[in-house]
């Protein structure tokens, strides 16, 4: 049942993702909705998960961008690798840590897949500009984590993963 | 511990393949998610035409009534205009036949709706289109609407095409000041953000730059500036803006002109692709 949760909102996320208007003021950032799905999986269930949300999530992201193939799912994994180090802060179900992780982790993947796509000579755009949309994506993960973590929450409750939703040790 | 290990090992063995898939693959793969999302894309782009149509014809009913009787008037004008090259027209093509010039081909072009704007990274400033390979669109091909270039096709799939804008830093286009007849090459700057500036300043976006104009051409605001022909993906003689202003680069080298783009990025809706031109 996992997998297909993870499915439908890999679907969804990028389909909302894909729709939201991006401003030149911020950079051109967007709402990081497929982050947040790997944010999830890194802050309530293993490692393995997470990684299969970061490969399943990356391919996506890649796939409908001109990022070439598996940038995103490597910058996918690393942030969550990172963010699976605060799950233990976690210890309720609240919007504050959701949305304090994924400005954080907005901000840094964004940073990261600079540095990746820099480093190819796959974008021309500055480091300012970068700084910009960082910033901005880090702004717009404090609403987009949490909403789409609720979502996941509530999908993997009304399959029946409510036993796995309220695990926060990495323990099932 | 194995089988976690084992999971693991998989899913990093599964980003490697995918760093290193071939290119045709990777273009191909890419092809066909765009294919799988346009509809999505092609129904919400007209939910939001229409949203935003009915939003405005509500709140300006005395508006678009204005409109109406202004574009019925330039109805009139355009058909007497039109009357009037068709003379022309006739009249050029004696001209030319007496004179033994070459039937110059126009542009065969495809037109197409925008149904999304940028990408989904936002690396990119990117427009997506409704047409692709079906309909004879292939990657680099000039993207144009009636004001000026537009940008060039990037990723085709069977029923889309990515366009690259020229305000995007990644485009390059040799162009050239129909003035003076100068070369150079205009590319997207992006977004200001540096330290120089005004705090309300800091996202201000500038404009295309014309670099490589030689030092000794003179550049005044307002030249017009179309495309050289040179590289081989923009015919020669497309509209791309005017230059709003110009100063030597740092280097002392050559000319920077900043362009003003004739073509309105941000809310054009309908763009020609140029399938067929003689460059």
């Amino acid at each position: 049942m996992t997998w297909i949760v993870m499915s439908v909102v890999v679907m969804l996320s990028t389909v909302i993702q894909t729709m939201l208007p991006a401003y030149a003021f911020m950079g051109q950032a967007r709402a990081p909705m497929l982050l947040a799905i790997v944010l999830y999986y890194s802050l309530k269930r293993d490692t393995t998960t997470m990684l299969t949300a970061a490969l399943m999530a990356g391919f996506v992201h890649d796939a409908l961008s001109e990022i070439p193939m598996g940038y995103s799912s490597l910058c996918f994994g690393a942030v969550g690798f990172a963010a699976g180090h605060f799950r233990e802060l976690i210890t309720k179900e609240s919007l504050l840590p959701h949305s304090l992780i994924g400005a954080a982790a907005g901000f840094a993947s964004t940073v990261v897949l600079y540095a990746i796509l820099k480093g190819g000579g796959h974008v021309g755009c500055r480091l300012n500009w970068c700084i910009l949309k960082a910033f901005w994506t880090g702004v717009l993960g404090l609403w987009s984590v949490p909403l789409v973590c609720a979502l996941t929450a509530w999908l993997d409750g009304l399959v029946g993963n409510i036993a796995v939703r309220r695990n926060v040790t990495g323990i099932e | 511990m194995r089988r976690r290990r084992i999971t693991i090992g998989l899913a990093l063995a599964g980003i490697v393949i995918l760093l290193n898939l071939p290119l045709p693959t990777a273009l191909h793969v890419k092809a066909n998610a765009r294919g799988s999302v346009s509809s999505f894309q092609n129904v919400m782009s007209l939910v939001v035409y229409r949203v935003s149509e009915a939003i405005r014809l509500i709140r300006s009913v005395d508006e678009v009534t204005e409109e109406k009787r202004e574009m019925a008037e330039e109805i009139i004008s355009l058909r007497q205009e039109i009357g009037r090259l068709k003379l022309l027209a006739r009249e050029s093509r004696e001209l030319m036949k007496q004179l033994d010039y070459r039937q110059v081909e126009s542009h065969r072009m495809v037109m197409c709706q925008v149904i999304a704007r940028g990408d989904i990274s936002g690396w990119w400033q990117t427009l997506r289109l409704d047409r692709g390979s079906d309909d004879g669109i292939a990657p680099d091909m000039a993207v144009v609407t009636v004001d000026g270039l537009v940008g060039k096709t990037t990723t085709v799939s069977a029923g889309t095409s990515d366009v690259l804008l020229i305000t995007d830093p990644n485009c390059r286009v040799s162009c050239r000041i129909v003035r003076t007849r100068a070369f150079g090459v205009a590319r997207g700057s992006g977004v200001v953000a540096d330290g120089s500036l005004p705090l309300e300043m800091i996202c201000r976006p500038t404009l295309p730059r014309l670099d490589f104009v030689a030092r000794d051409q003179e550049v005044l605001e307002g030249d017009h500036v179309i495309t050289s022909g040179l590289g081989g993906v923009y015919p020669a003689g497309l509209t791309v803006g005017h230059v709003k202003d110009s100063a030597v680069d740092k280097s002392g080298l050559y000319q920077s002109a900043g362009i003003l783009p004739s073509a309105m990025m941000d809310t054009v809706r309908y763009v020609f692709v140029i399938v067929s031109s003689e460059l």
